[in-house]
């Protein structure tokens, strides 16, 4: 494909391309039964041209359309706004091994493996638990490359698995998700499934909760998805235009002072790690919040040329939610791996610290917050209450509704000495390193 | 192309209990307008294709960009599937299809210059930065793709078919009081490219919602008799019920079936929902499905008892009851699973003043930003007002409804005898969607609903 995509960078006037080639395989298991091997193979190039400082883009599945696609997209530049950013110069990248032979070479058949051992433990326990459990491994060969002479290639492998529990009893409905990604062999799943199991066991039993204020203890789990609330508030693209309640706010405690928050795309176990973001720009090791002090936006490259600032290597073509690389979703800003420093509390003398209060471990309805103020509200879906320092059972019909800023400044109670990698949407993406935390005073309605 | 999927099927179609290939073609226009800058213009041309073998319940899948290799790795899903299979092929019946299909297009995208498309949304966000001095922001999108579907079977069913989506959105964003609020307003068609003109009211007032939201107070939490608009309706239609009703979901749960078993009371006789592929022009409208199955109109809950649920041949296979022309896939990546096309509680007989009248304590709850549901369901009203002593009163905002689905239904006891069809630029995101750019395209459509003994969270 070489001399097709540096053929197309010579259509534009000044041109970057993108170009994915993913291979992924996955095994899937509905309840007992083996139910479907997929592979999926998918190639594609975007295009971004910049012409009399305007910018158009497209993208092709079929590389030798490549060069007509680039020499339309030149043609629609035209009737674009200018852009204040230019495309990454010449640079060094940092060297990263992304792409482990085990993983690529994982099989089928060890995958279908690890599926019958989940469903066996799962169903060991309850045979009434409809289980589905899927396993994968992604290889994605990245390539940027632009008229600034950047040429930067990258492989990195993928291995994730996710398994959901369901019992269905009278009026009664349990789904306990577990799942993980990354950049080596999955870890022992029947691990997951046998957490699965002993939440299951606590979830059965179903206990009155009423409404009112009280410690809360968030999983990793639940902190992803409370963590869509922060995320946006640093990143150049609402920074930029005002939107971001951090706007002016550089330099000040924004959180809690043991909160201390990396964006790391050098990590070696991080799925988001790279050595190039998606347009060009070297990936390097930020400190977004120091001991709650807010260091840093992130920015691509035009929302840092917005904000007279460098870019900070965070221009990615991820999907929402799920954030698979694509090469159909144009580059915004977004982190790379969000780790955040653990503390030093151990988690069961957090537990043990509560007389009554909560633990939760996974939210419905985070989205529908006005996550850009750093609002937040949603169900708690999956939350076990806390009675004299012990989970007693699943509370149920509780919403929960707060302000990430407010409630991570002046309420924690405790940090988790352990980092887990998750994801937002019960671990799904792998893209955050998170600990336990404990917070003080949390106001939560409950149908009575 | 269809010459070519026959060939390939020919040859392999012995070696498995049924085989289908898949391939798409399809051209996208992306628009993004934020503030005063064309920020996204955007052209694509995609083609991709994937093959599905079942034997034996084993199902092998293949999905793929580099047409040359289409042969090989049909082989290889057939090689998948009878590695796995053991069991029974579930597949209902479906008649075999020979047919080419061109949907009635009244304005075609295509025969609209890019230029023209800019000018149109140029406009519309100019309205929306000119409305207010607390609009500090506008985003305007506009999506539109044409795409050729060609399908085949083991079973000799063979189809062409020609499908047209269209969805556009318009934010105004204000900023004040230390916070940032939303309006929004939202088309889409699968067959006039003309629904993008005259928008300006519904615009204009998208953005005297959000200035207003700014000065509303919040909620106060607790539980409340609601009225929701035939928009948030709708969308409870779809996340509540609809997704409960798609028969993967039950297919090989034995226990949410005997939940959800047809004949079972799942509402008053008010209460009548339906999810339908045949209403031409709604995003929600299929011709085929991507079996090849024929579109249809499916009955869901008739006067309160549940009578259907939404099937691909597999699920019905399983449950022994009928394909509902429902199996869809966002495009070549996804095997087709049972999703909704356009959802709709059925227009009743009551109206919005009967419904609001003996309302002591209220909340009239407008559109949604979206849902989420599981058991209990999720949804944040974009707005609402309070209703007291039988009238509308004062806006409220962060208004987030959430309440068990079963109950919920239970607890409708009036509807509305005004239907309204609701074609947003949005869409589904069931399953894998999430890793999708767009999600799947889909409609709603409901008179207002009124809703006793609703949870709301606010502050």
């Amino acid at each position: 494909m070489k001399p097709t995509l540096e053929n197309a960078l010579r259509n534009g006037e000044s041109c970057e391309l993108f170009e994915l080639d993913t291979t992924a395989k996955i095994v899937g298991f509905d309840d007992t039964r083996l139910k479907f091997v997929d592979v999926s193979q998918e190639h594609g190039v975007a295009a971004r041209v910049v012409a009399d400082g305007k910018l158009a883009q497209g993208y092709v599945t079929k590389v030798k359309e490549l060069e007509s696609l680039v020499r339309r997209v030149s043609a629609n530049t035209k009737l674009c706004d200018e852009v204040s950013f230019t495309f990454a110069p010449a640079a060094d990248f940092p060297a990263l091994e992304l792409a482990r032979p085990e993983v690529i070479a994982y099989s089928f058949e060890e995958m279908i493996r690890s599926g019958e051992q989940v469903v066996k433990i799962i169903k060991d326990y309850d045979p009434a638990i409809k289980t589905t459990f899927s396993i994968s491994t992604t290889t994605n060969s990245v390539r940027v490359m632009n008229t600034n002479g950047v040429d930067v290639s990258y492989k990195k492998a993928m291995a994730s698995y996710g398994m959901v529990g369901q019992l269905i009893q009278p009026n009664n409905i349990i789904q306990l998700l577990k799942g993980s990604k990354g950049l080596g062999l999955p870890q022992d799943p029947t691990v997951l499934a046998r957490e699965l199991v002993s939440d299951m066991a606590l979830a059965k039993r179903t206990v009155p909760f009423s409404t009112g204020s009280y410690p809360i203890i968030f999983t990793p789990e639940a902190l992803g998805d409370i963590f869509m609330a922060f995320v946006g508030a640093v990143s150049g693209d609402y920074v930029a235009k005002g939107m971001s309640p951090l706007v002016g706010k550089l330099g000040d405690r924004v959180l809690d002072e043991r909160i201390t928050i990396l964006d790391d795309p050098l990590h070696p176990e991080g799925t988001f790690s790279a050595p190039t973001d998606d347009e060009g720009t070297p990936c390097k090791t930020k400190t977004v919040i120091e001991q709650g002090v807010l260091k840093t936006w992130l920015a691509d490259r035009r929302s840092a040329a917005e904000m007279g600032i460098e870019p900070t290597g965070n221009g990615l073509r991820n999907t929402a939610f799920e954030k698979t690389k694509s090469f159909t979703v144009g580059v915004h800003t977004d982190f790379t791996n969000l780790m955040m420093k653990p503390g030093t509390a151990q988690y069961q003398k957090m537990i043990e610290q509560i007389d009554v209060g909560l633990e939760v471990h996974y939210i419905t309805g985070i989205l529908l917050g006005n996550l850009i103020n750093g609002d937040f509200s949603g169900n708690l879906e999956v939350a076990f209450k806390i009675v004299d320092g012990h989970k007693v059972g699943r509370v149920k019909d509780v919403m929960i509704a707060g302000n990430f800023f407010d409630l991570f400044s002046n309420n924690i109670r405790a940090i988790g000495d352990t980092g887990f990698w998750t994801g937002s949407f019960g671990g799904g993406s792998g893209s955050l390193y998170l600990p336990h935390i404990a917070l003080d005073r949390v106001e939560v309605s409950a149908r009575e | 192309m269809i010459d070519m999927i026959e060939d390939i099927l020919g040859k392999y179609r012995g070696l498995v209990d049924y085989l289908e290939i898949r391939l798409e073609e399809f051209q996208v226009t992306d628009i993004a307008i934020r503030k005063t800058k064309v920020e996204v213009l955007r052209e694509a041309l995609e083609l991709g294709g994937c093959c599905r073998a079942i034997y034996k319940g084993g199902i092998g899948f293949v999905s793929f960009t580099d047409l040359d290799r289409m042969e090989s790795l049909v082989e290889q899903a057939v090689a998948q599937a009878r590695s796995i299979g053991r069991e029974k092929t579930h597949l209902a019946s479906v008649e075999v299809i020979k047919a080419t299909y061109q949907p009635t297009i009244k304005g075609d995208p295509r025969d609209v210059n890019l230029a023209k498309k800019l000018d149109i949304l140029k406009a519309y966000n100019e309205i929306i930065l000119a409305s207010d001095n607390r609009i500090k922001v506008s985003s305007v999108h506009y999506h539109d793709e044409f795409k050729n579907l060609y399908f085949g079977n083991s079973e000799g069913t063979l189809i062409t078919q020609a499908r047209m989506d269209l969805g556009a959105g318009f934010t105004a964003i204000a900023v004040g009081n230390g916070e940032t609020q939303y309006g929004h307003a939202g088309i889409g068609s699968s067959n006039d490219f003309n629904v993008i003109y005259g928008r300006e009211s519904e615009i204009r007032q998208a953005c005297a919602d959000a200035v207003a939201l700014l000065d509303a107070p919040s909620i106060k939490s607790g539980k409340y008799t609601v009225i929701a608009d035939p928009k948030l309706a709708g969308t409870f239609a779809h996340e509540a019920f609809g997704h409960i009703s798609e028969g993967d979901n039950v297919a090989n749960n034995p226990n949410l079936l005997a939940i959800m078993k047809l004949g079972s009371v799942f509402g008053s006789p008010v209460l009548s929902i339906y999810d339908s592929g045949l209403d031409e022009g709604s995003r929600g409208f299929i011709k085929y499905d991507e079996e090849g199955t024929p579109s249809e109109r499916t009955e869901l809950i008739r006067n309160g008892i549940l009578v259907g649920r939404l099937h691909s041949r597999e699920t019905a296979g399983m449950l022994n009851e009928k394909p509902t022309g429902s199996a869809r896939a966002i495009d070549y990546r996804c095997p087709p699973i049972p999703r909704m096309r356009n959802t709709c509680i059925q227009g009743g007989t009551s109206s919005f003043d009967e419904m609001i009248q003996d309302v002591k304590l209220g909340v009239y709850a407008i559109e949604s930003m979206g849902g989420q549901a599981e058991e209990t369901f999720t949804f944040t009203a974009a707005r609402a007002y309070m209703i007291r002593d039988g009238k509308l009163a004062e806006l409220v905002k962060n208004v987030t409804i959430s309440g068990n689905l079963f109950t919920t239904l239970k607890n409708i006891d009036m509807v509305g005898n005004d239907f309204q069809q609701e074609e947003s630029g949005g869409g589904c995101g069931k399953g894998d969607g999430w890793k999708f750019q767009f999600p799947l395209p889909v409609a709603t459509g409901s008179p207002h609903i009124r809703i006793q003994e609703t949870i709301i969270g606010g502050q």
